[in-house]
């Protein structure tokens, strides 16, 4: 970990984030010469309201990614989320919420108990809920409880509720991840999972607590949005697992786990969202768009030099 | 009694890696484990500190019997294992890893950074460690880790300290640090057990000393009582004599591997050696000299920095390992695992192997199947049919295996990087034979080991290494360990 040369742990973990801040800032002043529309407060808290649910995938993704896992299977619970969700019953939302937990128990319990690697197993679990969205919800329609919508559209201080929200739980996830012995804990055992074992560390508490988290995470990404939709859809989520290993990565999360933070991998989402939206307003053709951002995404992630290649 | 090991035996499925072993620790003592490699110190050790369970035999610590399968268990009654490697996390800072698993926390429940750095700062002056707790562990020298590893142990008010070979990775000036924190340790009443194979730093250290010799109990005494001789006597005891096939008598025969000059990567250089026919030549030197570099750069042909590689008399010209085997040399790499083996075929396929290098890609991947066999039996590969997994054979077998590899092709030049790492004591003499007998039959043999007797009594030279230079040549044989230390350490220690 050759990062900048940081010797003391914390400034390791606060420069893992510094590529996607500088890359972020640079954006906003492209866009801001380009476009005097794309730095406007409505276009930026637009995209803010957009990428609510996004954000809070990729929070409970970087929390796995921590631990040296991947999880694939958050669309497909974002998906089933708003599926079931949009079924009007009084129960829809618990039954959501069990549900997604659920599919982190399997998870976790196929990575630990019978030692699958964790992309194969939510890979598995990925492809089993997609199905059980489309049972549950063959095609889109259904409509949410009322006090989804009102949450969708209630503003205060002219910003939108999920956006306050979603920087709540955001900050909350900060502080836990870099603060809390369970936020160590993730990196100790991302790290080496048998020198955490050996050092103390309950590490498959650890694992499991991360893969029930980030299916809980995609839960109230795939709940906002049904909130924000008013209704399900079974396909929605299919974009959000890549998507979310991409801003986390972006964000300075080391993949091979034990490095890395809430706030960057959300920088992360930010600064692809913003790309597309200013390359939107620049018109430029979604087929160049993204071989822009693939582009940009293998130099972004490149930025962060290390020992190791890859990530 | 601080603790008592009594008739310890473990097996890993057919090899019996401890029988019958005793030993006893008295609190405020230093008291030193010896034995060669494979006479079962670290499995003994790894038994203590709770790593793996003895398969029988019973530990008791001040008196109370206790059952570790976790090393979790044995850290809570008091044992402290420094071990070779470390567990130290390398991306968290010294205070997080200290206090790993036990977090002095804030009100809030979170981690209380500012006591933890201030708690870690009080336990690393008493190691008499001067570092910032906030530091990134990995960012420590390996000493530094390891006194980390001994605060931990501190801190956590171990009574018994397990070192595994604690100085093989320091320097003259950090060694001693760590013998005034040993002997402090001692003065506080701590028990250390201490695992070595380096005899003089023993005798100033230690208290007392127990010996193994394969797996087994073979004396115990007091260290003021003894001498270097009779515990190199009772370590190693009768075996040397039978261990070793004769040396050859004639000559070395006509030159066929010659290296002018060759300086490695990374390294100072220059290294001059020649190798004859019928010639077992051996690379002696401390850990991490260049030794790999050189066998390297003849297998893999990687262009020297300078000089040159003369292979029976024409400069070697290849790039990459392919080109190695082309021009008919085999290697048997030191990690044989990670570089020899391929763990979930069949010991046939592993031997096969030697037979692919320079086939087309859509040639057949030939087994030739009497071929196979009757190298398994020249070799006494001991398996239970050819298609076995050669994940499943012992240590002493696998190796045999790669032999194997290497016969069935017919090379000209044989490297073995660490002949008999991780092999039993029976398969090792075989092995020997082997190795002996190629030299003979005219492929000269180049060996690389880390264990000096294995040199002396296979090898019919030793060439030392130094800083990836050839520093000296001695007969093998006739010649001690002590010179040939003496020539590998330089100027540098002594």
């Amino acid at each position: 970990m050759k990062l900048a040369g940081a010797t003391t742990a914390v400034r390791l973990r606060r420069l893992s984030a510094l590529p996607v801040f500088a890359l972020i800032a640079v954006l906003a002043i492209v866009l801001g010469v380009a476009s005097p529309h794309a730095l406007s407060a409505q276009n930026l808290i637009n995209i803010l309201n957009q990428q609510v649910s996004l954000i809070l995938v990729t929070v409970g993704q970087t929390i796995v990614v921590l631990t040296a896992g991947l999880d694939l299977s958050v669309g497909s619970v974002v998906s089933l989320t708003t599926a079931i969700a949009s079924h009007g019953t009084p129960f829809a939302v618990p039954l959501a919420i069990l549900a997604a937990l659920a599919v982190g128990l399997v998870n976790a319990g196929g990575i630990l108990r019978f030692g699958i690697h964790p992309i194969l197993m939510t890979l598995s679990t990925m492809t089993a809920v997609q199905g059980l969205a489309l049972l549950v919800r063959p095609i889109p329609g259904g409509t949410v409880p009322g006090w989804m919508k009102t949450y969708a559209g209630a503003e205060i201080l002219g910003l939108p509720l999920p956006v306050i929200c979603a920087a709540v739980v955001v900050f909350l996830a900060a502080v836990v991840v870099s603060r809390s012995r369970f936020g160590l804990h993730l990196m100790a055992t991302g790290a080496s999972a048998q020198s955490a074992l050996l050092g103390g560390v309950n590490t498959g508490r650890i694992i499991l607590l991360a893969y029930l988290l980030s299916s809980l995470f995609a839960c109230l990404g795939g709940l906002n949005l049904a909130a924000r939709l008013a209704s399900g859809d079974p396909l929605v989520g299919q974009p959000f697992g890549i998507d979310s290993i991409a801003a986390t990565a972006l964000g300075g999360t080391q993949l091979s786990g034990g490095l890395g933070g809430v706030a960057g991998p959300v920088v992360g989402v930010l600064f692809l969202a913003l790309l597309g939206n200013g390359l939107n307003l620049l018109n430029i053709s979604t087929y160049y768009q993204m071989i822009i951002k693939g582009v940009l995404l293998i130099l972004a992630v490149s930025a962060h030099r290390r020992n190791q290649p890859g990530l | 009694m601080l603790l008592e090991v009594v008739d310890i035996a473990k097996s890993f499925g057919s090899v019996q890696a401890l029988r019958g072993v005793s030993l006893a620790l008295k609190p405020g003592s230093v008291h030193a484990v010896l034995g060669e490699n494979g006479a079962g110190k670290s499995t003994l050790m790894k038994i203590i500190s709770g790593v793996f369970p003895a398969s029988s035999g019973t530990i008791r610590v001040e008196g109370q019997m206790v059952h570790w399968n976790r090393a979790e268990q044995a850290r809570a009654a008091g044992v402290s294992t420094i071990f070779q490697e470390f567990i130290l996390l390398p991306n968290l800072s010294v205070a997080e890893n200290l206090f790993l698993g036990r977090e002095l926390r804030t009100p809030l429940g979170l981690v209380d950074r500012q006591r933890q750095r201030e708690e870690s700062r009080r336990i690393l002056a008493r190691v008499g460690l001067d570092l910032d707790p906030d530091v990134l562990t990995g960012r420590l020298r390996v000493a530094e880790q390891q006194m980390v590893e001994i605060a931990k142990g501190v801190m956590r008010d171990a009574r018994i300290f397990v070192f595994d070979e604690p100085t093989a990775a320091l320097g003259d000036r950090e060694a001693a640090r760590l013998f005034d924190l040993i002997r402090q340790l001692r003065a506080e009443g701590k028990g250390i057990l201490y695992i070595s194979h380096r005899l003089p730093e023993l005798f100033e250290l230690c208290d007392e000393v127990t010996v193994l010799k394969d797996g087994q109990f073979a004396g115990h005494f007091a260290m003021q009582e003894t001498t270097a001789t009779e515990l190199v006597t009772t370590m190693v005891g009768r075996t040397l004599d039978q261990l070793f096939p004769p040396h050859r008598t004639g000559g070395p025969g006509e030159t066929v591997l010659e290296l002018r000059d060759l300086r490695t990567t990374g390294f100072a250089g220059p290294v001059n050696l020649a190798i004859g026919r019928h010639e077992i030549v051996g690379l002696a030197g401390l850990e991490g000299q260049g030794q790999i570099g050189i066998t390297r750069s003849i297998f893999e042909g990687h262009a020297p920095e300078t000089g040159e590689i003369l292979f029976e008399g024409l400069p070697l010209g290849h790039a990459g390992p392919a080109g190695g085997v082309a021009a008919g040399i085999g290697l048997i790499p030191e990690d044989r695992k990670a570089e020899g083996l391929f763990l979930p075929l069949s010991v046939a396929r592993n031997i096969a192997v030697g037979l692919l290098s320079g086939k087309g890609l859509a040639q057949p991947a030939s087994v030739p199947a009497e071929d196979i066999a009757a190298q398994i039996q020249r070799l006494r590969i001991r398996l239970r049919d050819a298609a076995q997994a050669i994940s499943e054979l012992s240590g002493g077998n696998q190796q045999k295996a790669l032999l194997a590899r290497w016969l069935v092709r017919g090379v000209k030049l044989l490297i073995c990087e660490e002949p008999t790492r991780g092999v039993d004591i029976g398969a090792k003499s075989e092995i020997y034979a082997i190795l002996r007998e190629l030299a003979d039959s005219g492929v000269p043999v180049l060996i690389t080991s880390r264990e000096l007797p294995e040199l002396i009594g296979l090898c019919d030279r030793i060439v030392v290494v130094r800083d990836g230079a050839t520093v000296g040549s001695f007969p093998g044989g006739t010649s001690t360990e002590e010179e040939i230390m003496a020539a590998a350490i330089g100027g540098q220690r002594a």
